[in-house]
């Protein structure tokens, strides 16, 4: 089949998204951020085991530094979006939320929360 | 292969992973918080119980089952040809299988 010459406008920085647009990409964009910390996840988690005496202490230690926190900052606030995103997704499988107002006030809330996440993890990351 | 890529199985298994995974990542969050260990042994004491690494390792296997299908998705709808597509899925099965093995051995060797 011959592509036609169909026209498209995708100029992304002048498409008007409405927020509903907004919180799905981030749950899209948090959850591949995810796949990218998975394997920090699973060497902490090893590490955490490990017998030698420095391993978990090490670890302990690493999580109080301002450094350390600052790094995890991003993979946890990627993790409570996703996880917030993801019940209001849920929500809208069993059928609740789907139509626009309630839609677009779910979609304020969690993005809401995200910013509370956001603002709590600077904290925990400074403090 | 219909299974891994198209139709209702995906859909379901990213639902229902979806939901055991937060569910596991409220009780876990919760339980460190409020109790976080400070040995290694009370981290053992808190991970090894036979039940705790059974729900932990179902955990890894619907985190991986839930990601290959979220990334999937991302690879399939940005990925303009085949040839790429194939690559990346293939990358990313890849990468998950050891992931999987490497989860299977922190739970039942390391741990």
């Amino acid at each position: 089949m011959k592509r036609t010459e169909r026209p498209a406008f995708l100029n992304l920085w002048q498409i008007r998204f409405p927020v509903t647009a907004v919180a799905s990409i981030l749950h899209r964009a948090s959850g591949a951020l995810l796949f990218l910390a998975l394997p920090l996840l699973l060497y902490g988690l090893h590490r955490s085991l490990l017998p030698d005496p420095g391993a978990f202490a090490g670890l302990r230690a690493a999580l109080s530094s301002p450094g350390a926190r600052a790094a995890l900052a991003l993979p946890l606030l990627a993790l409570a979006y996703h996880w917030v995103a993801g019940l209001r997704h849920l929500a809208a499988d069993l059928g609740l939320g789907l139509e626009r107002r309630s839609a677009r006030a779910s979609a304020f809330t969690v993005l809401g929360l995200g910013l509370g996440a956001a603002a709590l993890l600077l904290w925990w990351v400074i403090r | 292969m219909n299974g891994l890529f198209a139709g209702l199985r995906p859909w379901l298994v990213q639902r229902f992973s979806g939901v055991y995974l937060a569910a596991y990542l409220a009780y876990a969050g919760i339980a460190l918080f409020i109790a976080p260990p400070l040995t290694q042994a009370d981290w053992r004491a808190w991970l090894s119980p036979l039940p705790m690494r059974l729900a932990t390792l179902l955990f890894f296997l619907s985190l991986l089952a839930h990601t290959w299908i979220g990334m999937r998705d991302i690879i399939l709808d940005y990925l303009p040809t085949a040839g790429l597509r194939l690559v990346m899925l293939s990358l990313l099965a890849g990468l998950l299988a050891v992931y999987a093995a490497w989860s299977a051995h922190i739970l039942f060797v390391a741990l």
